[in-house]
């Protein structure tokens, strides 16, 4: 064995990379050990210990680079061992150039990829309209994930995406999927023939999940934002993907998703609609039923009902409202009495724990004709939260909202905030617990194992009274999702949970438990 | 080959300030990296060039899609302006004027987290650690956190080896308030490690810069963090890469990189963003400098808590008290 140095002056690389060629140089047949480094005195005092000094190092400073070996000459030259240094230099090089590219700009974003034509914006509010109107001004189409964005900003931003032709999805827009390509949180859904235009998230997700699981597809899925159907804004996002869906030629039938919108913004939407040459699937959550079947569009009672009719009315089939299961009533009637039996006569109370806020909306309009439903998302100011007399009654909580996830993640992302609120809101007094699991591109590896946990850790808590909970849970995903809607449902059924196929079969089964507490009672 | 004609989207202060006093200067390029560039200025000063979505002190973020390296060579001369930077071979110029300003330190006008949330804060940045690649230093991250992390096990390097007990006695000294004895202890650290930045200056950056904001956080508490600060940095200029002699230089005046400015704000200011981002971006763009930086941040973290409890024993003197943000000077 001989050792070697070899010495490269004023010479600088990362230590990722010394760190992998010294890797690569080690495993060289015919070098025994082998040191790369700044010539730094430290540096060399851990080569001498190492016993690969050499006369050389007396001529280093600390901006050369050294290669330090030990080699058997009869099989190795230092020569090679410095050609394969440089042949690794090379390599990494090659992968540092365009891999790991980060573009600070949108510009050089747009540079990096020429022919982009969507941006995707997700910065801190205050800086967002400024990223966006860039992203206009250069004939982008945006989606802005970001929220904290100002009325006044989105208002002029709408207003210049309209003049230039463009989408401009958001603020505060989480789902959407444009020419197939799922952005922020999305289901993996076949592409088809319906076009979707959605102004809640979750809302928009379990239409869209409900027609892959009746076989269609969708064409494109357009978000815009939660405050787009405001007066303020005037849905100028709603109108414009609505017409864009028009002119699409490959979109047969058209959904359109919302809370209900301002008045004089739903006469607008039900214009377009009346003369839209393709179907119209509506469902504004509450909306008005009448001014919708006065323009030829369709109405709905929840988002399955809407996928539902679309497909229906897709495929030329006559439909009605569906108010029903897909299992049989009998089978409905028996999971109620079976629920209801393993209750204790002070066990009165629902605690509805979501992670999709329109999911939630819609359990209270449904919950709401029979109970009283107290909400950090009401659907009336006299049902918030602070006003549940001495703190006993039904809760239905929009945990995706602000107040929740301020300086921590979504829900969805991570379960960490539901599995607090089992904790602290599931008590002895509880009999109902109703909750949602959203599948899909942005969601946690593994939301149904995290509620199946907390459901398994109440259960425990309540058998020491010698109680239980009734527990019901819909799963809003499709089989091409990663986390594996089967694998889900089994999850949340080996923990005892009854597995609905839609939110809004599991709020109606919800609603015949309570019922039946109640007439019990 | 035609002319580049770049942009820069961002400027630290630090570097206008700089560029005001000494409105036109040669400039010689020092080290390319694929999307980053060190300029040469005054013998041992250093401007940094990066198109990454990071800015260092003395730094200009510019907006170029191609590697620097296929343009640019050590050795090469640029003019620096008030305005713009100019190849003295014409191949690029990079035009200033639209450019935003960054400030280099700390802005301390935010409300601290009480010593628990720190606490907290520190525990959980060791759990995301732990579950990252062992590179570097990062071997020794049980030993100097004493905590035993998982049964996953260890695999450790040379360097990390060599160098455990050495970093071990300095954070003790640290911790203690042996500021004297943990100068003499840096002498063992300085220049120690692979790579431009050795991994040991990076951990050392990161105590330096926390000293830094505890010293302007709570002023005369610790009037022995100034000297220190500046004794590593004195001392780095001969044992040290001049990358590093100058990151250190920097550290000791409470500069640092925007991402390391950040996870800090995040660990120790309320409302200043989300750790596990933070970290991720100091993982990112510093690769196993991050994680030493990291490392190094973690000890630094168990001096804040002792300090700051000790503090809140003597009547909670405010965190931020005497700390306006500075002027930033335009262009």
């Amino acid at each position: 064995m001989t050792l070697h140095t070899s010495i490269k002056r004023n010479a600088y690389y990362d230590s990722v990379t010394l760190m992998l060629l010294s890797r690569e140089l080690q495993k060289l047949e015919g070098v025994e050990d082998v040191l790369v480094g700044m010539g730094t005195d430290l540096n060399l005092d851990l080569a001498k210990d190492l016993g690969l000094a050499s006369g050389e190092f007396d001529t280093l400073t600390p901006n050369d680079l050294f290669i330090a070996a030990k080699i058997d000459e009869a099989q190795i030259s230092m020569k090679q061992v410095e050609d394969a240094f440089i042949e690794q230099l090379n390599k990494s090089a090659e992968s540092d150039g365009d891999e790991d590219y980060q573009p600070p700009s949108l510009r050089s974003a747009v540079q990096a990829l020429p022919g982009a034509n969507m941006v995707l914006v997700s910065v801190p509010g205050q800086f967002a309209a400024a990223e966006v109107e860039e992203a206009l001004d250069a004939g982008l189409h945006v989606m802005l994930f970001s929220d904290n964005v100002s009325v006044e900003d989105e208002l002029r931003l709408k207003q210049k995406a309209v003049e230039k032709g463009l989408l401009m999805m958001g603020p505060d827009c989480g789902t959407a999927i444009i020419n197939g390509k799922p952005l922020c949180f999305a289901n993996a859904v076949r592409r088809g023939r319906i076009g979707v235009v959605g102004a809640s998230g979750t809302g928009t997700q379990e239409v869209t999940v409900q027609v892959h699981k009746l076989g269609e597809g969708l064409s494109q899925v357009i978000g815009t934002g939660g405050r787009d159907l405001k007066e303020q804004i005037g849905g100028l996002m709603m109108i414009q993907g609505f017409e864009s869906l028009i002119a699409d030629p490959e979109t047969d039938l058209i959904v359109l998703i919302s809370k209900p919108p301002a008045p004089l913004v739903a006469e607008k939407i039900y214009q377009i609609a009346k003369t839209s040459p393709k179907p119209v699937v509506i469902d504004f959550i509450g909306g008005d039923r009448a001014a919708i079947e006065a323009v030829g569009a369709i109405p709905c009672i929840s988002l399955e009902d809407a996928a539902q009719k679309a497909v229906k009315a897709l495929h030329g089939e006559a439909f009605d409202d569906f108010t029903g299961f897909s299992l049989p009533e009998d089978y409905i009637n028996c999971i109620v009495d079976t629920s209801v039996a393993k209750l204790k006569s002070d066990q009165t109370e629902l605690r509805a724990l979501f992670t999709g806020g329109t999911l939630a909306d819609e359990a209270m309009k449904v919950l709401g004709v029979h109970h009283e439903i107290y909400s950090n998302i009401p659907l009336s100011p006299e049902m918030a939260i602070e006003n549940l007399p001495g703190g006993r009654g039904h809760i239905c909580l929009d945990l995706g909202e602000d107040q929740f996830t301020r300086g921590r993640p979504h829900p969805m992302i991570d379960p960490q905030t539901r599995t607090e609120f089992f904790e602290s809101h599931v008590d002895e007094k509880t009999a109902v617990i109703l909750v949602d699991v959203v599948l899909g591109f942005g969601s946690y590896l593994d939301p149904a194992g995290a509620v199946a946990d907390s459901v398994r850790e109440i259960r425990q808590r309540l058998s020491k009274q010698g109680k239980d909970v009734v527990v019901i849970a819909s799963v809003c995903g499709t089989d091409l999702d990663s986390q594996d809607l089967n694998k889900s449902i089994e999850s949340l059924e080996a923990a005892g949970i009854i597995v609905l196929p839609s939110n809004a079969q599991a709020v109606r089964l919800t609603d015949r438990v309570l019922q039946r507490i109640k007439k019990g009672a | 080959m035609s002319k580049k004609e770049l942009n820069a989207i961002t400027l630290a202060d630090d570097l206008v300030e700089l560029l005001r006093e000494h409105p036109s200067q040669t400039a010689l390029v020092h080290s390319v990296y694929p999307h980053a560039v060190n300029l040469l200025i005054r013998e041992d000063e250093l401007i940094t060039l990066t198109s990454q979505d990071d800015i260092p002190p003395m730094g200009l973020m510019v907006n170029c899609s191609t590697s620097f390296t296929e343009f640019l060579s050590a050795g090469d001369k640029v003019i620096l302006e008030t305005d713009q930077l100019t190849a003295v071979n014409g191949s690029f110029t990079v035009d200033f004027r639209d450019a935003k300003v960054w400030k280099a330190r700390s802005l301390l006008n935010l409300d601290r987290f009480s010593t628990e949330d720190v606490t907290q804060n520190r525990h959980n940045l060791i759990r995301w650690l732990a579950q990252q690649p062992a590179e570097g230093l990062l071997p020794l991250l049980p030993r100097l956190t004493h905590l035993s992390m998982s049964s996953k096990p260890v695999v450790d390097n040379i360097y990390s080896r060599y160098i455990a007990d050495d970093l071990d006695a300095f954070t003790t000294a640290i911790n203690t308030s042996a500021w004297e004895q943990a100068s003499v202890l840096a002498d063992r650290l300085i220049g120690f490690g692979m790579g431009s930045t050795p991994s040991c200056d990076d951990f050392l950056a990161a105590y330096m810069i926390v000293l830094a904001i505890a010293d302007a956080s709570y002023p005369g508490q610790h009037p022995w963090v100034r000297q220190f600060n500046q004794t590593i940095a004195s001392k780095a200029k001969s044992r040290t890469t001049l990358i590093s002699a100058n990151m250190l230089r920097l550290a000791a005046d409470g500069k640092t990189s925007r991402s390391h400015q950040q996870l800090i704000q995040t660990c120790l200011f309320k409302n200043s963003g989300q750790l596990e981002y933070s970290a991720s971006q100091v993982m990112r763009h510093g690769a196993t400098s991050g994680g030493d930086f990291l490392l190094g941040l973690i000890c630094a973290f168990e001096w804040v808590q002792n300090t700051m409890t000790d503090i809140s024993k003597e009547g909670e003197r405010a965190w931020v008290e005497n700390n306006q943000p500075q002027p930033v000077p335009g262009i």
